[in-house]
């Protein structure tokens, strides 16, 4: 029995001894977003969301508004800082419908690591963005979202309608 | 002398017309949100300044779905009618369809609200307004519908024609072909030109559609405040002899919202 139980105790040690700790693997560098972003752009496509139908499971609840006007005439170029931060930014419209107030300025982000909205800005106007999924920027895409909400009485505000514009990159 | 009787009665029957018409006072008015269901909190503010209504307490007589619970008695509207004060002229009204109209959701969606201010005893009342329809909670197929279902003026718009939802015979059959749309401001003035003839396109679904940016469409001044969209398709059918007329269904409308 006492035999049986060094055996066993011997066992534990052994496998214990045995284990080797496992190196992860290396997960590569942080995502550059804002880098990412950097660059000329070309708007590819415009797609309308009805966003008050999609929550409440309506049937229709998207358009393609790309071939309804020029849309592609609209180009954008981001500038960034020697730091990789977010700096100026034009955009020429073309004969596109003006989707947004601004022609040129500066824009921001909430969050130069993970930015989830991008204002641009010139003198007091603004105009407010959201930037889309980050894996498109890995194949050569943005897609930028301008968001509409409804006021209600109490001045809560409900998502109701989103216009997404994919851009591409230029070269 | 007969005839001089007559014309004296006919004379002061037009008196009392254009009297009474005078006592309808107009007023101003927000209703927000601008689109709700019946189930929505709606909050109707109102201006009575410059108006015969001004300085004189505010109730309300409402009306579309049936009466509101509110509509009572002409001449003696209960305190449950009465506007809440904002300032000065300025009062508002809350209520929620359902409640206000004692009835369920089904018996007021695609109802019009409409509604007119008056004082108690009802001497004095406003015109009649009827700012919008009630929205489905639920998705229900009809005839018109537009996308999306809540928009802007600087937004894109799509209208379309499904003639499987409908019990009317000739919008059932005729050949849609075209669309006419005008836009109108507040005051129900027209915005630019009516559109007329506007050639639809047929979707996957069988319905068909018209997509078009307001601005662009119809070249709204920049400070424009367009109010909503009044649109009505039009095609041919055959008639009782057989042969092909023009024919035009009736209109629908959306309503634009002040989206931020």
């Amino acid at each position: 029995m006492k035999k049986l139980k060094y055996i066993i105790f011997l066992l534990v040690v052994l496998g214990a001894a045995s284990c080797k700790q496992d190196e992860l693997k290396d997960i590569g560098p942080a995502r550059q977003v804002i880098s990412a972003m950097k660059g000329s752009w070309s708007l590819n496509s415009v797609i309308q969301v009805d966003e008050y139908a999609k929550d409440k499971q309506f049937p229709f609840t998207t358009v393609e508004l790309t071939d309804l006007y020029p849309y592609r005439e609209a180009k954008l170029t981001l500038n960034t800082t020697e730091d990789h931060k977010p700096s100026t930014f034009s955009i020429s419209f073309g004969n596109s419908p003006k989707f947004l107030k601004l022609t040129q300025g500066n824009w921001t982000v909430d969050n130069n690591d993970a930015p989830q909205t991008m204002t641009l800005t010139s003198g007091t106007t603004t105009d407010q963005i959201t930037i889309g999924k980050y894996g498109l920027l890995d194949q050569g895409q943005l897609l930028l979202t301008v968001k509409k909400y409804q006021v209600g009485s109490k001045g809560e505000r409900t998502l109701v309608l989103s216009n997404n514009y994919y851009f591409k990159k230029a070269n | 002398m007969k005839r001089i009787y007559k014309l004296s009665l006919i004379a002061s029957f037009c008196l009392i017309g254009i009297t009474a018409q005078a006592q309808k006072a107009q007023i101003k008015y927000t209703v927000t949100p601008g689109v709700f269901t019946p189930e929505d909190e709606v909050v109707l503010e109102i201006d009575l300044a410059g108006s015969s209504l001004a300085g004189k307490e505010p109730y309300i007589w409402a009306f579309g779905p049936g009466d509101a619970i509110t509509n009572t008695s002409w001449t003696s509207s209960p305190d449950i009618a009465k506007f809440t004060k904002v300032a000065d002229d300025k009062w508002k009204y809350i209520f929620v369809g359902t409640t206000f109209y004692n009835k369920g959701a089904s018996d007021i969606i695609g109802k019009p609200f409409s509604f007119l201010v008056k004082t108690k005893d009802g001497g004095i009342q406003s015109e009649d307004y009827t700012p919008t329809k009630f929205s489905p909670i639920l998705f229900v197929p009809t005839l018109f519908r537009n996308f999306p279902l809540r928009t802007s003026q600087y937004d894109a718009l799509s209208l379309y024609l499904d003639q499987r939802y409908t019990a009317s015979p000739n919008n059932q059959r005729f050949s849609p072909t075209s669309i006419n749309i005008r836009i109108l401001d507040a005051a129900g003035q027209l915005v630019g030109q009516e559109k007329k003839g506007l050639p639809i396109v047929k979707q996957k679904d069988g319905s068909f559609g018209y997509t078009f940016l307001p601005e662009i469409l119809f070249g709204i001044p920049e400070g424009k405040i367009v109010n909503k969209a009044v649109y009505s398709f039009t095609g041919t059918v055959k008639d009782v002899n057989g042969a092909t007329v023009p024919y035009t269904t009736e209109e629908a409308e959306v309503v634009f919202l002040d989206l931020k």
